[in-house]
């Protein structure tokens, strides 16, 4: 018997068309995904080959998520076919048993629902094989990756879906039901993910998503390039386990389903008491049929019209909200919600303050997909409400005219939308709230979630209705509203057209910042909703004529009933809208693309190309005037969003050749005059913002010349994209690369992603000159200008009279004129030519500190008034760090240190001379409760204040490994105030952090890795994660003194000084020198290699208790050391290196790790190790390198829990 | 008010004509349609009721014209449709409600004395609370009737009204509807000969979109009177008898058939002269016997 249903399912399936179209839709997918770098399906593979065995694996995962909606179509359809043709009465009496019955039904469901997979293995094997697919990113065809793909991903994953869904369709005998069995699959994976993205959580979350998708992304973290361009991950540990656990589940509820499914035509019920029986009347007397009727006025008036809709709004809204569709995926979504908002987190497991603009982000990011499924499926019930009910022929033959029928479906969806959306905020404050933080700012919620993201649903929502209204086809409609959105959102980009006027709902992209508010955005943000709005309003109209009313569906019969409602006040409110639209697009029009024009995406990118193509080879480091001397004149308009720029330069021809060309790129996007002495204008490309002067006569080596220049902005109207958030109302935040000239060719604005490189046909590049340790003419730019070296620079800044302008240097000056609040600085020291100039309203909050040879420093931290959260622990980690950085670097170079906060439209800290502009959205609000928890502030502080040494006093030549010397020093210096403010533990922490970062990077380089010796300025994760690592290990191994002192000669010899600039072996053979000789391997380790370790305890390590109340702990680990090459390649070599190994005691209370009881620095070599010690107290977990000093691809199994023999 | 069709005709896009040319004059009063299921009635109907539209012909009721003056029809309509569903999750009290602000009962008052007593004359007033879904048959087609009676319509069209009502119920729905049908239009389509006969002063007769017959009840009897005959046959008879005679129907009586044929004279051969019934009317008409 199960065999005939079986077969009979294969055979019904492989005839419906649905099997083939969504096969090919997944080959589609996954070939474009695999065929072209603009189609993305969960993540960038880049910088892989494009078939490698990982991506091909990682599709069939990714696929899983698509495979839920197919899934479900399949099995929900084999479990509720007997129910919607009513043929189960027929079924039912027949001899067949449940369990084959059903059975069948299912696996054959099931097996059929395999074949749309076939589609991601057609997908990544034809997609290769495109002709405009890079061959040299296509590897060999890896089966195993499919085969493994289909048993870690596609099997288990349509099985358990399909019971989940097959269950609960079968025993609810209801679509609905099922579909929000598999939205519940959904909120477990979004779980499970939530849980993934803290260090600790990792393993809970492995075990509790039910496609194994995040637990596959969590053990494939740090596999290289090379790793996932060869790789397999095989079906063992956590992922063995999650498969397992989550089949099981599965099969056992696929047990209790086929158990509770009633094989019989009455419904067994699952949720609630079926509705009781109506009991047929009684034969009662016929009631007085005598007495008119009350008689009733009626009356067809507008008032009339309003009280219609009203009451047809009121009858929809409640239809919605009582259905229990729309409470369960609510109840999901708020689920959803729930666990972001209350496990939200910031860098290195650190909660943020929850301020309300990041609630709002939580909320669209886990509820707004839900809110978007409600609002897709009810804007279709809504408008084939009737039908579905069928009152349609009562209702269409009732009086109200047809547009109340379309405004008040409308209207009840904008109540339900608005509706979630207040529910939503009520959650945020409440999470808010739980977590202590009481500055709601309503008024955010407000204008964000209840204006401004509402009406992008509405927008929205009105064009679902006219799709339904046109289409006039349920399914259909819902397919054809998706395409249109999808549609609008996607065709543009190829078309080369930037505008967001096509982009159907959309607005300029804004950014809520605490200090600025809406600030710039403000007016594109009311007129472009004001665009939609109308156009909306056009669409209801449009929606109102093509209503359905009545039965005919024929297009001349629709017609003709259309241009029957288009007159009257229908046609006089249309022809309204759509003068007031045209009105309102021309308008917006001039703004964004006459008033405000801007260059395109594609156009861009093909200037970027140019600007390489027709200059590098020509100009690319010829010789150039430098520049010694800047003065500026700024004044910031804040309220206007306007800037003017003056500057006087002075140049000097330092080399000794006579220069006749100056190359100079103007800034983009600003009008710009420029005086230079004895040159003149000879060229002028505008594309690109380059001009060339030539000096008459030319500047001979020693010469002096004067250059001048001013450059405004003024802001008009609004712009597509808003182009400059550093010149807003309250915190202007830009540096002197923004508003004034660069003079040569400079390298940094040439074109970086490899593929878009190749894509332009540019030849690859590396993007620094190679390091060179005997570097003569190589060495003469930094890399931060090619321009200048040690400037003096003074500045005049004036703002409006409510805030504070800030420049580098000591304010020399402050005065009022004309309202306006003027401030001149000037720089105590000879610095990098790279200023920054704030203005806002700031609170300020000042110390003195005192240098050791008695010069006073003022120390001063700007901010935003409320964001008083963070300033303490900034004035305290300048102190502590000006502190440690002077006594073992060497002075401190300016009179003042200045923290100054800036609105989150970026989110960084940055070092300029005595001056660090500090977002708002990071140190500020960051929320340091536990005392565990890593004090971000302190460190980011920390990491700037020793960039005025590592930097601003020593900095690289243009050069690979440049940034050792600024960064990885930095983190290094940072670490060590952290130390010696917060304790080892905290560090410990920390690194863990800093080589998970390092470890996961790697596999997305997209170029090369590099050792740290020749590590390039876009490689944060070497100079950053790496570095802090690898210096922390070093200080471990040579001594903090030995290190600091190594350090301070390098400040030494070259602090202030260049050209020529030092590269990275001013600091390696330093080093080397500081290492005793039992230990320069580290240096060639640590520095000038890629080496990793594969450390970790074999076996479970053992304890006896002694006679004398002590313990002897036996150990045996083993330890393996690697190279890596720059993809990730790896190869053994031998160890001979000093390792520790060690007991732990048990933890105290809330820490993570226990006291160390035994801790031995052992030279180990390759291979296993047997250790006994013997510990006084009670030992708890015993390991190899327990600090994890060394960079080890699998930290977790370095430490494991002791056990008694 | 007289409502007037004249040569009105629908074709669907399947190419199904359900209407062929079709003109009446309908007065206050009772009107009954007649004829057998896919006879063009419902369309009719429809067209009528504003809810399609006619390919050919006009319709007007009095002043107005039906085809194209829709919302003025919609003011003085009282519709029943044959089959007809309700909003899940709504009380019957709320649903007339919502249905009489829609029809134009703009005052909450009046709405509130129109519906209560709607209720109770359709004797629903004691399960007004209960959701609608819940309804039975007989109850969902009562709450029909209340709702087509809002307003106090000129035009009153019930489709099939009947179906599903046990005998009790029809007894009463007619009741109801003669009295209402006294002075304003009430046409009542139906394939039940008996129901016509009992309440209409005038019907019509189509069959497959052609009007057959129209006129009153009475003088459709009046045409075929002594003019049917009845027999009964055994049936090996009855292809036989089918051949020689004008068979307007074969019924079985205890288990034998039993004809009634159209002759001008008495056939003879065992016939017998049959009292006239609507039905033979309706039968002959269909047939295109008379």
């Amino acid at each position: 018997m199960f065999g005939s249903v079986f077969r009979f399912e294969i055979r019904y399936w492989l005839r419906q068309p649905m099997v083939y179209v969504f096969l090919f839709i997944n080959a589609l997918l996954v070939f474009g995904a695999i065929s072209s770098d603009n189609v993305q399906i969960g993540q960038s593979f880049d910088n892989l080959n494009v078939n490698a065995p990982y991506t091909a694996q990682a599709m069939y995962g990714y696929m899983s998520l698509i495979m839920l909606l197919m899934v479900t179509a399949f099995v929900q359809s084999a479990a509720l076919r007997d129910f919607s043709y009513q043929t189960e009465q027929i079924i039912f009496s027949t001899p067949l048993s449940k369990v084959s019955y059903l059975l069948g039904r299912f696996l054959g469901a099931c097996l059929i629902a395999l074949v749309p997979l076939l589609g991601v293995t057609l997908g990544v094997l034809i997609g290769p094989m495109m002709p405009w697919v890079d061959p040299e990113r296509v590897g060999p065809v890896v089966w195993e990756a499919h085969i493994q793909g289909m048993l870690l991903f596609g099997i288990p994953n349509t099985f358990i879906i399909g019971v989940i869904v097959f269950g609960i369709a079968a025993v609810s005998r209801s679509t609905i039901a099922s579909f929000v069995g598999a939205l519940a699959l959904l909120v477990g994976y979004s779980i499970a993910g939530a849980f993934l993205g803290n260090l600790d959580n990792e393993q809970m979350g492995n075990l509790l998503d039910p496609f194994a998708l995040g637990t596959f992304q969590n053990l494939t973290k740090y596999w290289t390039v090379v790793d996932r361009n060869t790789l397999v991950l095989q079906p063992t540990g956590e992922m063995l386990v999650n498969r397992l656990l989550w089949t099981g589940v599965a099969a056992v509820l696929l047990v209790l389903f086929i158990r509770a499914f009633s094989f019989s035509v009455e419904r067994r019920s699952l949720f609630r008491k079926k509705a009781p029986e109506v009991e047929p009347d009684e034969f009662e007397a016929v009631p007085s049929l005598h007495g008119a009727l009350p008689v009733s006025a009626l009356s067809f008036s507008s008032g009339t019209h309003w009280r219609q809709m009203w009451s047809q709004t009121r009858v929809d809204l409640k239809g919605i909200v009582k259905s229990t569709a729309f409470i369960i995926i609510l109840l999901f979504g708020i689920t959803n919600m729930g666990f972001a908002l209350a496990l939200s987190e910031g860098a290195y497991g650190l909660s943020q303050w929850p301020v309300t603009y990041q609630m709002i982000n939580l909320v669209r990011g886990t509820m707004y997909l839900f809110t978007i499924v409600i609002l897709t499926f009810y804007t279709g019930e809504l408008v084939w409400k009737e039908r579905v009910a069928r009152v349609d022929e009562i209702y269409d033959a009732l009086p109200h005219p047809i547009w109340v029928t379309a405004l008040s479906k409308f209207l009840a969806m904008t109540g339900v939308l608005l509706a979630i959306q207040m529910l939503a905020v009520g959650f945020a404050v409440v999470a808010q709230a739980s977590k202590g933080y009481f500055n709601f700012e309503l008024g955010v919620y407000f204008w964000e979630m209840l204006v401004l993201d509402l009406l992008a649903m509405l927008f929205l929502a009105a064009l679902s209705f006219l799709v339904h209204a046109a289409v006039n086809n349920k399914y259909l409609g819902y397919f054809m509203f998706i395409f249109l959105v999808i549609l609008t959102t996607f065709i543009w980009g190829p078309l080369e057209l930037d505008s967001v006027m096509l982009r159907y709902g959309q607005t300029p992209s804004y950014t809520y910042s605490d200090m600025n508010g809406f600030g710039p955005f403000v007016l594109g943000l009311i007129w472009f909703n004001l665009y939609w709005f109308l156009f909306a309003a056009i669409l209801l109209a449009g929606t109102v004529l093509l209503w359905q009313r009545g039965k005919d569906t024929a297009l001349s019969v629709r017609s003709f009933n259309a241009r029957l409602r288009f007159r009257g006040s229908l046609r006089l409110a249309t022809g309204f809208l759509a003068v007031t639209w045209l009105v309102t697009a021309g308008f917006v029009f001039y703004n964004t693309e006459v008033l405000n024009e801007y260059t395109r995406t594609k156009e861009s990118e093909r200037l970027t190309a140019r600007y390489e193509t027709d200059y590098k080879a020509l100009y690319d480091g010829m010789h150039q005037p430098r520049v010694v001397d800047i003065r500026y004149e700024i004044d910031v308009y804040p309220g206007e969003r306007d800037i003017g720029v003056r500057g006087e330069m002075l140049m000097v021809n330092r080399g000794d050749a006579p220069i006749d060309t100056l190359f100079l790129n103007t800034p983009s996007n600003l009008e710009s005059s420029f005086e230079i002495e004895n040159a003149s204008l000879v060229r002028e490309d505008e594309d690109l913002n380059v001009q060339f002067y030539a000096f008459e006569p030319a500047m001979q080596p020693g010469d002096t010349l004067t250059f001048r220049y001013s450059s405004e902005y003024v802001s008009e109207g609004f712009e597509n994209q808003l182009s400059f958030t550093q010149f807003v109302p309250n915190g202007s935040f830009f540096n002197n690369g923004l508003v004034s000239p660069q003079i040569g060719y400079q390298p940094g604005n040439e074109m970086s992603d490899r593929n878009e490189r190749r894509k332009m046909e540019l030849p690859e590049r590396d993007p620094m000159p190679t390091l060179d340790r005997d570097c003569t003419t190589a060495c003469m730019d930094n890399y931060i200008s090619n321009f200048s070296d040690w400037v003096t620079m003074e500045t005049v800044i004036s703002t409006s009279a409510d805030q504070i302008a800030i420049a580098p240097g000591s304010l020399q000056e402050e005065w009022e004129e004309d309202g306006r609040r003027y401030f001149r600085y000037e720089l105590d020291t000879p610095s990098l030519g790279f200023a920054s100039f704030i203005s806002a309203d700031y609170q300020v909050d000042r110390e003195e500190w005192v240098q050791p040879n008695g010069d006073v420093v003022d120390l001063e931290v700007y901010y935003h008034a409320p964001h008083t959260y963070n300033t303490d622990k900034m004035m305290n980690s300048l102190r502590k760090s000006l502190t440690y950085f002077s006594e073992n670097f060497g002075p401190y170079a300016h009179n003042q240190a200045r923290i100054i906060e800036f609105p989150r439209y970026a989110t960084f800290a940055q070092a300029f001379p005595g001056t660090m502009p500090y977002s708002e959205g990071i140190g500020f609000i960051a929320r340091i409760v536990d005392e565990d928890d890593i004090d971000m502030v302190f460190y980011v502080t920390a990491h700037e204040m020793a960039h005025q040494w590592w930097a601003h006093q020593v900095i690289g030549s243009w050069m690979e490994g440049a940034t050792l010397l600024s960064e990885t020093l930095s983190q290094y210096a940072a670490i060590m105030v952290m130390e010696k403010e917060y304790g080892r533990d905290q560090i410990f922490k920390f690194l863990r952090y800093e080589m998970d970062a390092y470890l996961r990077s790697r596999g997305s380089e997209a170029l090369k890795e590099k050792p740290l010796h020749r590590v390039d300025a876009s490689q944060g994760y070497v100079h950053y994660r790496k570095g802090a690592v690898v210096l922390y290990y070093l200080k471990e191994m040579i001594g903090e003194e030995a290190l600091n002192a190594a350090l301070r000669e390098v400040v030494e010899e070259h602090g202030y000084s260049g050209p020529p600039y030092p590269t990275s072996y001013a600091l390696v053979d330093r080093l080397r020198e500081a290492t005793p000789d039992s230990l320069q391997y580290l240096i060639t380790d640590l520095f000038e290699e890629i080496t990793l370790f594969d450390n970790r305890v074999v076996g479970n390590p053992t304890y006896v208790e002694l006679e004398d109340g002590r313990y002897e702990v036996t150990l045996e680990v083993s330890t393996t050391k690697l190279q890596a090459d720059s993809l990730g390649a790896e190869t053994e070599v031998p160890v001979n290196d000093f390792i520790d190994v060690g007991v732990l005691g048990e933890p105290e209370d809330g820490k993570e790790r226990g006291r160390p009881l035994a801790m031995e620095r052992h030279r180990l070599t390759t291979g296993t190790h047997t250790f006994t010690f013997v510990v006084d107290e009670m030992p708890w977990e015993a390991g190899i390198d327990p600090s994890y000093f060394l960079i080890d691809r699998i930290p977790d199994d370095n430490l494991k829990r002791v056990r008694a023999n | 008010m007289q409502l007037q069709i004249d040569n009105l005709s629908k074709t669907y896009p399947n190419g199904v004509q359900a209407l062929k040319g079709v003109s009446l004059s309908i007065d206050k009063g009772m009107f009954g349609l007649l004829g057998p299921n896919g006879a063009g009635k419902s369309t009719l109907m429809r067209i009528l009721a504003t809810l399609q539209d006619a390919d050919e012909g006009s319709a007007s009721l009095g002043e107005i014209n039906v085809l194209t003056q829709k919302e003025d029809v919609r003011k003085v309509l009282g519709y029943l449709p044959q089959e007809f569903g309700v909003y899940p999750k709504i009380s019957a009290v709320d649903m007339l409600d919502h249905l009489a602000v829609l029809k134009g009962v703009s005052s909450a008052g009046d709405r509130k004395e129109l519906v209560e007593a709607l209720l109770t004359r359709v004797n629903l007033w004691d399960d007004r609370k209960k959701a609608l879904s819940g309804y039975s048959g007989g109850m969902k087609q009562r709450f029909g009737i209340a709702q087509a009676l809002i307003g106090d319509p000129r035009l009153i069209i019930v489709d099939e009204p009947t179906a599903g009502l046990d005998p009790g119920e029809r007894n009463r729905f007619y009741n109801l509807l003669a009295e209402i049908g006294e002075d304003r239009i009430v046409i009542l389509s139906t394939h039940i000969v008996e129901d016509v006969r009992e309440l209409c002063t005038n019907m019509a007769v189509i069959d497959k979109g052609e009007l057959l017959y129209a006129g009153s009840p009475d003088a459709a009897l009046e045409t075929l009177a002594g003019r049917v005959w009845e027999k009964t046959v055994a049936k090996e008879e009855l292809p036989s008898h089918q051949e020689m005679y004008k068979v307007i129907s074969t019924k079985l009586v205890a288990g034998k058939p039993v004809i009634h044929i159209l002759s001008d004279q008495d056939p003879g051969n065992g016939f017998r002269s049959a009292e006239t019934t609507l039905e033979d009317v309706f039968f002959s008409r269909i047939f295109r016997l008379a």
